[in-house]
């Protein structure tokens, strides 16, 4: 009787040797939440790969801390699912960091359940200004915000491309549209902001239906104030339709600047072939940036092919790869993965341009500022379509060897 | 100037032409078969994803895909209406908007599971073609959807005068129990029409492809307009929903110029109103067609 109840003794001590609080000690754990299914599923799957990257490379290097980084995932579907998801992955998974959201709406509303926990939210990939302008104390976001998505595009749109086209910049006549959501509104609002702020002529403001079967109304009316740049804010399909109807209607413009999605993705290309070529747009690099400035990009190239098991194809694996690197970087300066620790080393870091992978610099604007947490040191890119790819051509020193800045925007009947 | 009002006025019965080829479908379904069927919208993305899928694998060109389009959609209403529609043919109607409703959840989300949310888009050599008249620009696709609906129009005034079917689609149209006294077969008369109606949404989807992209919820944007197009017509009137489909694309086209292209909308949803107001029973409509049925 007594050696058995002994071997139920040692029984359960071996039991309890292997229950959870000791395996956690060996791993770190980083819950990653993302749309994996419903409309947003693609781009989901494609930041997950940017994230197994970004783990892969550095449990291979030994971990952090010497111990081996492990992911737990969240499916985000819709706002609703990312706050049960958020809830599950802190309480439930127990875990201390959480990686996402690609989506604005999704990170808006799981990072206030992060808060609440006293749970770093780490974003990556979504831009609304919104997210940081609620003060938090843990979130913190590295990429730039829509804002400065809108004030690249509409930079590039009138200054620079003035400037290009030797046009003085009083004579430089911009049309700015939007689609009539609150995506178009407030993007076509910075942009127009700009415009008036450069002192170049602001020729045409106008909104659309995106849902809008015919745009010859609009570009009628455009064509007759006769811009010299054209700053479309669009979703895909409104996209194809203005690039389309414009060509019928031979409206043509010296300069045309996409704002963000509907003009930067292969969907847009495909639907308009040859036409997409001119066609400039702010946002994530394409993987034709010089390698001098973003000097991770080679080895993620490689990288990504041996642990995705393809090439790339689309911007965010490297622009979420990108920020996941950061987060690796802080935890090591914390020296521990623990929420407080980790805030501070974050608002500690002052790291000047180059020090990403992606070239960005880092320091993140303190407690108590409009945008706490918020990356302010980068920018966004300016890209433009050349031989149907598109090709970083701002900051400049971003512009691969060879890349030249085309304007103006080729004539229809020159196409 | 004058040249730029020809100019929208042109746009105006091109968009048209697009609204009326949608609308027929869904006025012939509502005359007939008596079902207010709001995934129609739905039949006319399937056409558009099906003549996409169509020109992506095979290169085949959409104005030769309709002749396999138009067919497959048909064989689809014919059986929707066969599983889903018959059961219910003697519920009240409020049950069958229920239906049709449920049917159209169930289409939009499959595609989205099937095809995901990405907007689909090919490229035709015709997609951006224009014919030149002068200062006048008329878009080719535009055009030939026009000039299909046209000949859809004269298509359907023989087949419900002068065939067998079409005469006892009006039979069964004006008095479902004469009609089946008469010795029609109604549950032939009702599947066939559906799946008529629905097959011209496939048409409408397939000549659609060269000039829209498509993504699962393109039928449901179709849907509302569609739905306008047919009231304004008068329900269940063909020729109504022609001219009303035209009517609705003119006042999107000179208001967009005119005042703003963000009020397009809003303005036929004003003169939708005020014109009812003004005939409740639509342009061409008879009082009490949604009792009489088609005529």
């Amino acid at each position: 009787m007594t050696s058995r109840f002994a071997t139920l003794l040692v029984l359960l001590c071996q039991l309890a040797s292997v229950s959870p609080p000791a395996e956690a000690a060996d791993v770190i754990k980083i819950g990653v939440l993302l749309p994996l299914s419903g409309p947003l599923a693609y781009e989901g799957s494609e930041v997950l790969k940017g994230f197994e990257d970004a783990r892969v490379e550095q449990n291979e290097k030994g971990g952090l801390l010497g111990r081996q980084i492990e992911f737990v995932k969240g499916d985000a579907v819709d706002a609703k699912a990312a706050v049960s998801e958020a809830e599950r992955l802190i309480s439930v998974e127990g875990v201390k960091i959480i990686l996402g959201t690609f989506s604005s709406v999704l990170s808006f509303a799981a990072s206030t359940v992060a808060e609440k926990n006293n749970v770093v939210y780490w974003e990556t990939g979504a831009v609304a200004d919104t997210i940081t302008a609620r003060g938090y104390q843990y979130l913190f976001r590295n990429e730039p915000p829509a804002s400065k998505l809108a004030r690249a595009a509409a930079r590039f749109g009138t200054v620079t491309a003035a400037e290009t086209l030797g046009i003085p910049i009083k004579q430089f006549k911009v049309a700015v549209i939007g689609e009539d959501s609150s995506y178009g509104k407030a993007v076509s609002e910075t942009v127009k902001t700009v415009v008036e702020e450069v002192g170049a002529q602001l020729v045409a403001y106008e909104f659309y239906e995106a849902a809008t079967k015919d745009m010859s109304s609009l570009i009628l009316r455009l064509k007759a104030k006769q811009p010299d740049a054209l700053i479309p804010t669009t979703y895909v399909n409104d996209g194809i339709l203005l690039h389309r109807q414009m060509k019928q209607f031979g409206l043509n413009v010296k300069v045309f600047v996409g704002t963000g999605v509907g003009h930067n993705t292969d969907k847009f290309k495909d639907a308009v072939g040859k036409d997409a070529n001119g066609v400039i747009v702010s946002g994530w690099p394409s993987p034709t940036i010089n390698p001098d400035y973003a000097k991770g990009l080679p080895a993620f190239l490689a990288l990504h092919k041996r642990v995705s098991k393809e090439d790339i194809k689309s911007p965010h694996p490297f622009g979420n790869y990108n920020g996941a690197w950061l987060l690796w970087r802080v935890i090591e300066r914390a020296k521990s993965a623990d929420p407080a620790a980790i805030r501070t080393a974050a608002l500690a870091m002052d790291e000047p341009e180059g020090f990403q992978p992606i070239g960005w610099g880092v320091k993140f604007a303190a407690a108590g500022a409009p945008n706490a947490g918020q990356n302010t040191r980068p920018d966004w890119f300016v890209e433009q379509w050349q031989g149907e790819k598109l090709h970083t051509i701002w900051p400049p020193k971003a512009m691969a060897k060879g890349i030249k800045v085309v304007l103006p925007f080729p004539q229809w009947s020159e196409r | 100037m004058t040249s730029l009002i020809v100019q929208v006025a042109i746009n105006g019965l091109l968009l048209g032409g697009i609204y009326a080829l949608v609308a027929i479908g869904l006025t012939l379904i509502f005359g007939v078969v008596r079902v207010v069927n709001f995934a129609q919208g739905e039949f006319l993305m399937l056409g558009m994803y099906l003549a996409f899928w169509l020109f992506a694998f095979w290169g085949v060109d959409p104005y030769l895909a309709v002749l396999v389009t138009a067919p497959a959609i048909f064989a689809l209403g014919v059986l929707v209406q066969r599983v889903f529609i018959r059961p219910f043919f003697n519920a009240p109607s409020n049950s069958l908007i229920l239906v049709t409703f449920g049917l159209s959840i169930i289409l939009q989300n499959s595609a989205l599971l099937a095809w995901k949310s990405d907007p689909r888009a090919i490229e035709t050599s015709y997609s951006n073609a224009a014919l030149r008249l002068g200062e006048l620009s008329v878009s080719v696709p535009r055009l030939v959807i026009l000039v299909v609906t046209l000949g859809i129009v004269a298509g359907l005034y023989v087949v419900l005068q002068r065939t067998y079917w079409g005469m006892a689609m009006s039979a069964v149209a004006q008095d479902r129990k004469a009609a089946v006294l008469m010795g029609v077969n109604i549950h032939w008369v009702y599947m066939l029409t559906f799946g008529l109606g629905v097959g011209l949404e496939a048409v409408a989807g397939t000549l659609l492809i060269p000039v829209y992209s498509v993504t699962p919820s393109t039928g449901a944007t179709f849907t509302i307009v569609a739905f306008v197009v047919v009231v304004l017509g008068g329900m269940g009137n063909v020729f109504g929903a022609f001219l009303a489909g035209l009517i609705i694309g003119l006042i999107e086209a000179f208001s967009g110029f005119f005042i703003s292209p963000q009020l397009q909308g809003a303005l036929y949803y004003a003169m939708f109103v005020a014109i009812l107001v003004a005939r409740p029973q639509g342009l061409l409509g008879v009082v009490g067609a949604q009792e009489m049925g088609f005529r």
